[in-house]
């Protein structure tokens, strides 16, 4: 028996710059990253658990670099969980010591953010162009605030999967969905919602100061689905929650099941395929960037994979 | 190329509602210059707005009216601005400013989650005669409602600019613009509608306890009037 072989949850994702975008000629704010770990826990070798993790960098003219802000959103925590094997989760932990090692990954993760962000401000100052795109668009209140907490101007959010052996776990900060799928096709909104994230406003790493609003989430044994989907609010906002329409949205998952199954699980012609049905929902839709990562369990979809 | 279950997943793709409301005031007090001002007010914002519109790929642009006076109803339908007509209104009656801010409360009350905030600009020349306190509260009390854009126009020297202030979002940075002259009123319909609109969807921001959710353009400033001085634009600098 191997020490550790691949884990069963495999990542996938693709994202798209905003039509917006394109024409205002920013960039993509959006930020995705995904791994599959090893599995299988033994004295000799620790798992490293799977992750699919999405950021959205606001698209706020006062947010210059939230695309910096959201690359290291995604590289951090994702890095930090590759190497942080000690503090495994576990579905055998007690309540107590799953919230400890839950908060833990929380606040360690946002002291990283908060240093990652704070050495790019310091080593790249604010340029002239910067500044001036500032001016012309703000009061002096407004540009002094940013220049005087620059972490402002990375401001972004933060979705999360995790999968260890046995749960998974899922981190929430801002605007976002997180779908799940199970037998049957079945979907489930596994989003966290927050009456903060609503008309144009979000919560954001970049003004956080208490990580409770890190929401999360624990599945454990069937409450684990077969596929988690992240999107950013560009792909939601683009279909009207007022008619039938939204509830394409939430094919979303049963779609990408079959994609996956008719492709033999290679996800290749199915990124592909995403990135082009993604490029049309921007145009016709929001606007904004959009992204979508996914992690599905390969044994549990019953489709083998090619390696990534 | 082969369809994808994405070409079938069906259902529309569309862009967000932008949606700016006009509430006018037409008791008997607004008769005269100041209602044909209005009119004419908000006909001249309605090619702005189609081209403002226009270089907004990524919001449809709805507007509608509400006129207020004995009780309060909707003077048109919701309407994409590329399709709008006004119709000039008439004046008659009291000033049930609550009436029209409970009936804006529950027009609120039908958006969905992923609309932009609304833009609704309050125009009065008095004050309530009906139960403003109520109405204020009634719409304060939608989600919608406390993260809409309000502005308020006085129109004239008897508009109630404390009750107004109520109603603003954000009465420190952008209190009631006082319209003392047809030019004035014109130029704040104008910025109320056209240029707020275009800041509306640009707005993503951090939480914070603000009540508006959107960075507001500088209003403009008050005209000083000169005297002796020739009007400068089609409009009658006329006194209300």
């Amino acid at each position: 028996m191997p020490l550790a072989e691949r884990s069963v949850w495999k990542p996938f994702g693709c994202s798209v710059r905003g039509a917006s975008h394109i024409r205002s000629g920013k960039k993509n704010q959006d930020a995705f990253l995904g791994y599959q770990g090893l599995s299988r826990v033994t004295d000799e070798r620790k798992m490293i658990p799977s992750i699919i993790v999405v950021s959205d960098g606001h698209g706020g003219d006062k947010y210059i670099r939230s695309n910096v802000g959201s690359k290291l959103a995604v590289q951090l925590i994702a890095s930090y969980l590759h190497d942080n094997t000690k503090n495994l989760l576990t579905a055998k932990m007690r309540n107590d010591e799953l919230s400890d090692a839950i908060r833990h990954i929380k606040t360690r993760y946002l002291l990283l953010w908060q240093k990652a962000v704070d050495e790019h401000a310091n080593k790249t100052p604010f340029s002239e162009e910067e500044l001036t795109f500032l001016k012309e668009r703000y009061t002096p209140e407004v540009c002094e605030a940013v220049l005087g907490n620059p972490r402002v101007a990375y401001g972004c959010t933060l979705l999360c999967a995790i999968a260890y052996d046995d749960l998974i776990l899922l981190l929430q900060l801002g605007d976002g969905d997180i779908l799940g799928l199970y037998p049957d096709d079945k979907v489930e909104d596994l989003t966290m919602h927050d009456a903060r994230n609503f008309a144009n406003a979000t919560l954001s790493l970049c003004s956080l100061s208490d990580v409770t609003d890190i929401a999360h989430q624990v599945l454990i044994g069937n409450q684990i689905p077969l596929m988690i989907t992240l999107t950013t609010d560009g792909v939601r906002n683009s279909y009207d929650d007022k008619t039938a329409d939204i509830e394409t949205f939430f094919k979303i998952p049963v779609v990408l099941k079959t994609e996956l199954q008719k492709n033999n699980g290679d996800v290749n012609p199915v990124k592909a395929t995403m990135e082009k049905w993604l490029e049309k929902v921007t145009s016709n839709g929001a606007g904004d960037d959009v992204t979508i990562n996914v992690m599905f369990d390969m044994s549990r979809m019953k489709v083998t994979t090619n390696e990534v | 190329m082969a369809s994808t279950g994405f070409d079938e997943l069906g259902g529309k793709v569309s862009k967000r509602a932008l949606k700016i409301y006009w509430l006018v005031d037409v008791s008997g007090s607004m008769a005269g210059d100041k209602i044909a001002t209005v009119n004419r007010a908000i006909r001249a914002c309605i090619d702005p707005l189609k081209d403002a519109a226009e270089d907004n790929h990524e919001a449809q642009m709805y507007v509608r009216a509400m006129k207020f006076s004995t009780g309060a109803e909707w003077h048109t339908s919701e309407t994409e601005i590329e399709k709008f007509v006004w119709y000039d209104l008439d004046i008659d009656g009291w000033t049930d400013t609550g009436a029209a801010l409970r009936l804006m409360g529950k027009e609120l009350s039908n958006f969905g989650q992923r609309a932009l905030p609304p833009v609704i600009i309050l125009m009065s020349d008095g004050e309530a005669t009906d139960d403003y306190e109520g109405g204020i509260n009634e719409l304060l009390s939608h989600r919608w409602g406390k993260k809409a854009v309000r502005i308020a126009i006085a129109i004239g020297d008897d508009a109630n600019i404390a009750e107004l202030s109520k109603f603003c979002s954000n009465p420190k940075e952008v209190p009631p613009l006082e319209a003392h002259t047809a030019k004035e009123l014109v130029r704040y319909i104008k910025w109320a509608s056209v240029e707020v609109s275009k800041s509306v969807s640009n707005s993503v921001i951090t939480t914070s306890n603000s009540n508006s959710n959107v960075t507001l353009p500088p209003p403009p400033q008050p005209q000083v009037t000169i005297s002796g001085s020739a009007p400068d634009s089609d409009w009658d600098d006329q006194i209300f």
